[in-house]
């Protein structure tokens, strides 16, 4: 029963992946789509962009610092403390200097996402370190690099990937807090989470949009510990 | 060696976690000042430093270079260019005089008489020359020329801060003429010689100079007969913020002093410099910004500390989905995990928070800093930002380091046993 329900779950988490990414093409493609779908299609571009960044930047800055130099460690401290104390969002209007093109505005996020990552990554590295082998693992002739990438880089996958889904719940947030605040949309004014708190918002709608993104944080969670965790073992 | 307890709190560790709030702290000012500046760029923001770099002004301009770039544009033709120019020479005053009047004689004739009458307001106004002496180009010149070997000796710092020491101390014609002799040459020793206002000694003090720096000036409204402690001290007030505003307009910057221009001829130059002598300075609609701050932090608090909660709460939840045994010691373990995380989920707990202030409409500190950044109030902005820190800081990351460490202490025990 309970394989049968995972099975289930699994393929559940597929189809919402891909219906959102059918809805995204048809948002981008249809020249008078609904601001629904436009939104979709914003999304998507915005979270691609935010999670390819946080994976090349975030996950081996994390691995680095969690088992490099000391330095890079106290430098994504350091970095990680400043972040805290101020939210996302102002952050962003802080950094983000008048007439920033699009491209740039995902970069930063993404750049932003990627310290978070980091430093979620790094922590998970430094408890695995404390349960891990090592020298048993060493004793057999292994080599540190390998140690590190059959043991550590496993262990910290799974937090890694459980931060790096909750990426569309984070993106939407942003977004609608930074338009309802009067700060502008993080990742753009046609998002979801503009659209939420824009003019243009009604009540089905804004159901509709705060549903497409909880059900693809659900999915891609999903689907980061089926593909991601198995991958990582690997 | 003996280490101190996990968690218990050592001058070891506090001491780098104080450094460390201090480069927090600065980091985010830099941070935040670079994006309240941006916005402080729209009209209507009622930012006065806006023409002056952010951070660093590698070509702080004072009185010489004004000066002297105006006598030049004054000496020619008559064109709106040099109809301004001979404007700001009266603006720039007696403090202008010590560049100008020494280099008359470099101008061709027909420009220097076009100085020299455009200086003749300024003769006037320091109650040195009459309308005759100044009349034409010849006459002008005549009398700057006389003017300037007579009385050069008197454009002295020294001689300066003395004739207002003695104005300040008890106002007669003679003091006071000596002092508006000299002109915007005097306004620094004017305006250091205010001074803090508490006494009645003190309006005293304020009601002598304050005449003698609206006539000089051109600006400000005249004190009642009796002022009262706040009047003069408001008055004060204005007269040191306008220093902040143009003291670079009236005064030589050399050696040091130009060295540290460069830091102090900014935006965030000005602004410190303003949050330290006016505890953050006031907000565009003149209310004070450490006040407003301070009434918005409590709320803000008691946002970030329920959200807290519930993010620690649903982490608890969670270990009762998961049927195993030992339900209280997976809660306590997930509780502490959560808690020693805290600093990663921070910013969007703050994120939240700032929904929540909005949705409430509480002005919290988040809301303030956010409403700073909209109108382009930097005073605002910088002082929310800096309630921020402290805020966050206290709720977050000094609890959720020692969240750490307690994490840390329990996994050593664990492994003791």
């Amino acid at each position: 029963m309970k394989p049968a329900a995972s099975a289930l779950r699994l393929q559940l988490a597929h189809w919402i992946l891909g219906l959102w990414l059918a809805s995204s093409v048809v948002g981008a493609l249809l020249p008078s789509a609904p601001t629904l779908l436009v939104g979709f299609s914003s999304d998507a571009l915005a979270l691609g962009a935010v999670l390819l960044l946080a994976l090349l930047v975030g996950v081996p800055l994390g691995a680095l610092a969690g088992s490099g130099p000391r330095w890079l460690d106290v430098t994504l401290a350091f970095t990680t403390d400043w972040i805290a104390v101020v939210p996302v969002v102002l952050l962003l209007a802080f950094l983000r200097p008048a007439g920033v093109t699009p491209t740039g505005g995902l970069v930063l996020l993404g750049l932003l996402r990627s310290l978070e990552v980091g430093w979620v990554v790094r922590s998970a590295l430094l408890r695995a370190a404390v349960v891990d082998p090592t020298w048993a693992a060493r004793s057999l002739g292994y080599m540190p690099l390998s140690v590190f990438l059959r043991q550590r880089l496993p262990a910290a996958a799974g937090p890694a990937l459980a931060h790096l889904a909750l990426t569309p719940l984070w993106t939407f947030l942003l977004d609608s807090v930074g338009t309802a605040a009067g700060l502008g949309a993080a990742s753009s004014s046609r998002s979801l989470g503009a659209f939420v708190t824009g003019p243009l918002s009604s009540v089905p709608g804004a159901f509709a949009a705060v549903l497409a993104v909880v059900s693809l944080t659900w999915a891609l969670h999903r689907l980061g510990r089926h593909y991601g965790l198995r991958l990582a073992r690997k | 060696m003996t280490l101190a307890r996990a968690g218990k709190l050592t001058f070891r560790r506090v001491f780098p976690r104080l450094l460390r709030l201090l480069l927090t702290l600065l980091a985010v000012l830099i941070a935040g000042f670079f994006g309240a500046a941006n916005g402080a760029k729209r009209l209507g923001s009622g930012w006065a430093y806006r023409a002056l770099p952010v951070f660093v002004n590698p070509s702080p301009s004072d009185v010489r270079e004004r000066a002297l770039r105006a006598m030049r544009t004054a000496a020619g033709d008559d064109t709106p260019d040099a109809r301004a120019a001979r404007a700001e020479l009266l603006r720039l005053g007696g403090a202008a005089l010590p560049h100008v009047l020494p280099r008359l004689d470099s101008l061709e004739p027909r420009a220097r008489g076009r100085v020299a009458v455009a200086l003749g307001p300024l003769a006037l106004r320091m109650r040195v020359a009459s309308v005759e002496e100044v009349a034409t180009p010849e006459r002008a010149l005549l009398f700057f020329g006389r003017f300037w070997q007579d009385r050069s000796i008197e454009f002295r710092p020294t001689t300066v801060r003395r004739a207002v020491e003695r104005l300040a101390e008890r106002s007669l014609t003679l003091r006071r003429d000596d002092v508006i002799h000299a002109d915007t040459y005097a306004l620094e020793a004017l305006i250091g010689a205010l001074g803090k206002v508490r006494s009645q000694a003190d309006v005293a003090r304020v009601a002598r100079l304050h005449p003698v720096l609206m006539h000089i000036t051109g600006r400000g409204e005249a004190l009642p007969r009796e002022p009262s402690v706040e009047q003069a001290a408001s008055a004060a007030r204005r007269w040191q913020e306008l220093w902040l505003q143009e003291g670079a307009d009236y005064s030589v910057l050399e050696g040091p002093r130009r060295i540290a221009a460069l830091a102090t001829e900014t935006q965030f130059g000005k602004w410190l410099a303003q949050a330290f002598l006016w505890k953050l300075g006031r907000t565009r609609d003149g209310s004070s910004v450490s006040a407003t701050v301070l009434a918005a932090v409590p709320s803000s608090a008691i946002h970030v500390l329920l959200l807290q909660l519930l993010a620690i709460a649903v982490a608890a939840a969670t270990t009762l989905v998961d049927r195993s045994a030992g339900l209280p010691e997976r809660a306590r373990a997930r509780v502490a995990a959560t808690s020693a995380s805290l600093v990663a989920l921070h910013p969007i707990l703050l994120t939240l928070a700032l929904a929540l202030e909005l949705r409430r409409g509480h002005g919290g500190v988040l809301s303030l800093c956010a409403e700073g950044l909209r109108y382009g109030d930097v005073n605002l902005t910088m002082g929310a930002l800096l309630g921020l820190t402290l805020l966050s800081e206290l709720l977050v990351t000094l609890p959720s380091r020692l969240a750490a460490a307690g994490h840390a202490e329990q996994g050593l025990h664990e492994d003791d046993e």
